[in-house]
């Protein structure tokens, strides 16, 4: 194909963009939106297993947890421990966690099967936004016994819908703990903390003072745990590392494994994420090539006309597969920016959800991906319709068309 | 000194559908069509003639046959070869004119030059001079929506005109017009083929144009009936 013949389509294309601008409007209308349906659901759902993930960092995991290799043994001599790992980069916070299996009394006989929490509260408020979402009452202090802090999930009066069992009880009234190995104590709810994912309520926390009252065998020199919060999740690899380096006799976790339990919530979510992003494009592919398809039948008389004054078929399909460029071109570039204002407007009103407020999230790469796809789309569509078309006998172009 | 000939079409036949469903709308007509001619192929409807037209301008395949321009069968062309033929040795003229809507009449006419050389001044003036020579140079800006019907068929005459082809094709150039408008058409193809030589084939069926015409093929049911000459 020579320059003239390459200019004689890039001419037809040009007057077909400007002559029926309105149809095309629409045409790169229905293509952005196909555009923006493959992002905002995938965004949504990646968005909402980064959140799902977020909760359990910031609440209880970190992103990096040492534990014993044997199941019931302990991390031996955790304070000096703990001590050396500071001493390693990137820490925003380090604590240790002992966790005792306890049955909670209200004084109405009312009780919950619990997982209690012995931390060092000003530990624990380094590595967890627990101390910060205090609902009713305040955060554990130090030295302070018999006081516990509980998730609002506990608590029926902290909740409108009663899905679990739960305490009658309000703030400074008494709990009773029991469990098969200790006496019985009493301790006084010091606290009440309150999430959006209600996964992390389920939780109980008290400090060391108050586990060395009712657990006579709790040893603070010993924990289950040890939680370190890094500035952000991209140096949970490198910290996994140097603690590797350290040659300690402990299992090294990183958030995303210890998740595990929740990793069929997060898959699923990451399944249907991707799931929803491929037939996106698929269903987005389809429609520019169901409206190129039309909009270029619609132009099948034209087509004929041009051929019958004796303008090769190629030029007539070169002509249509830069107008389907065009088309996608521009369907991208108003997919992009209706999606960035989407995303804005999501960013000021986010999406309630019971896991928190959701903003749809989608990197460049995303954008890229579905850019490219649909140009793609819109090229191959407007390639084989086009073809289909020139294909045709002319007379039946021009006269049936 | 005999003249040369230009078109020869030889055993032309034309079947559409199988079978029962099976027509067969031109039925194996022979005729020569010699440079310089003004020549019309009349007959009543679908005796034919525009299928003869659009088989001629290789718009269709014909069933068999021949048809020769010039020295050369141009039946068994391949499809960019076809398209050449369109380009550079036939303008071929619709009767109901399809001119491209997007384009205005200046750039309809000019089109077919575009793939030889781009819009250089020289297609811009000659498509103009044209369009002076039709009265139609203050129209040439305006979209075929905005011409008459008298106007987009000179338009559509220009278009054939500019590509100065060795012969117009032209099916029912009159038919969708009002008598004057048809009457300043024929007097315009009787002009160019007095002055420039043009062969021109028309499809005629009206006997007030008859005079126009060197001779006058009658086609019908698909069979020349009579050749008359002037």
């Amino acid at each position: 194909m020579n320059k003239n013949e390459i200019l004689t389509a890039l001419f037809i294309t040009k007057k077909n963009i400007i002559k029926n601008r309105n149809s095309l409007l629409f045409t790169i209308l229905i293509i952005s939106l196909g555009f923006i349906s493959s992002i905002i659901i995938y965004g949504v759902l990646e968005s909402g297993a980064k959140l799902m993930q977020e909760n359990f960092i910031e609440t209880n995991l970190g992103h990096v947890i040492l534990e014993p290799y044997e199941v019931g043994s302990k991390i031996e001599g955790v304070d000096s421990l703990i001590k050396s790992i500071k001493t390693l980069p990137h820490i925003s916070g380090i604590a240790k966690i002992t966790k005792k299996s306890v049955r909670l009394y209200d004084s109405k006989e009312n009780y919950i099967d619990n997982e209690v929490y012995i931390v060092s509260p000003e530990d624990f408020s380094e590595v967890s936004i627990i101390d910060n979402i205090i609902k009713d009452g305040s955060w554990l202090n130090k030295g302070e016994k018999d006081k516990i802090v509980m998730g609002c999930m506990n608590i029926e009066n902290c909740n409108e819908i009663k899905a679990f069992d739960m305490l009658e009880l309000n703030i400074g009234e008494p709990i009773r703990v029991a469990s098969n190995d200790y006496p019985i104590n009493t301790l006084k709810l010091q606290g009440i903390y309150d999430h959006k994912f209600i996964q992390v309520e389920f939780n109980s926390y008290i400090n060391e003072e108050t586990a060395k009252n009712i657990f006579p065998d709790y040893d603070s020199t010993k924990a289950d745990q040890i939680i370190i919060l890094l500035p952000e999740r991209a140096y949970t690899q490198e910290m996994i590392d140097s603690l590797s380096l350290m040659n300690l006799d402990l299992k090294i976790s990183g958030w995303k494994e210890k998740s595990s339990k929740y990793s069929s919530i997060f898959g699923s979510f990451s399944i249907i994420g991707d799931l929803s992003f491929i037939i996106g494009v698929i269903v987005s592919a389809i429609s520019i090539y169901v409206v190129l398809y039309i909009s270029i039948l619609n132009k099948k008389t034209q087509i004929g006309i041009i051929r019958a004054i004796g303008i090769k078929s190629k030029i007539v399909s070169l002509s249509y597969l830069f107008l389907s460029f065009f088309l996608g071109i521009t369907g991208s570039i108003l997919g992009v920016s209706l999606t960035l204002l989407l995303i804005k407007y999501f960013y000021f009103n986010p999406l309630q959800t019971g896991i928190g407020d959701l903003v749809p999230n989608a990197n460049y790469k995303i954008f890229l991906t579905v850019s490219i796809a649909v140009i793609l789309a819109s090229v191959i569509s407007g390639y084989i319709v086009s073809k289909k078309i020139t294909k045709q006998n002319i007379i039946n172009a021009i006269f049936h068309g | 000194m005999a003249k040369k000939t230009i078109l020869s079409v030889k055993n032309l036949v034309r079947t559409y559908g199988v079978g029962r469903a099976k027509t067969e709308a031109v039925k194996g007509i022979s005729f020569n069509v010699e440079e310089g001619e003004f020549v019309a192929l009349s007959g009543p409807s679908g005796s034919g003639k525009s299928t003869t037209f659009h088989q001629i301008a290789l718009l269709d395949n014909p069933t068999s046959g021949t048809i020769t321009f010039g020295e050369k069968n141009i039946i068994n062309l391949d499809e960019d070869s076809k398209s050449d033929f369109r380009l550079k040795k036939i303008g071929y003229i619709f009767q109901h004119y399809e001119l491209l809507p997007e384009l205005t009449a200046i750039e309809n006419i000019y089109l077919p030059l575009m793939v030889n050389g781009g819009i250089t001044p020289e297609v811009r003036q000659k498509a103009e001079k044209i369009l002076r020579d039709m009265s139609l140079l203050e129209r040439k800006d305006h979209y075929p929506a905005e011409l008459s019907g008298g106007e987009q068929q000179r338009i559509a005459i220009a278009r054939a005109l500019i590509k100065e082809p060795e012969i117009i094709l032209a099916d029912e150039p009159t038919a969708n017009l009002d008598s004057l408008a048809g009457i300043k058409i024929m007097e315009t193809l009787k002009e160019l083929n007095k002055k420039k030589g043009i062969t021109i084939f028309v499809i005629n069926h009206e006997r007030a144009f008859e005079k126009y015409f060197d001779r006058i093929i009658l086609l019908k049911d698909g069979r020349i009936e009579r050749i008359d000459k002037k």
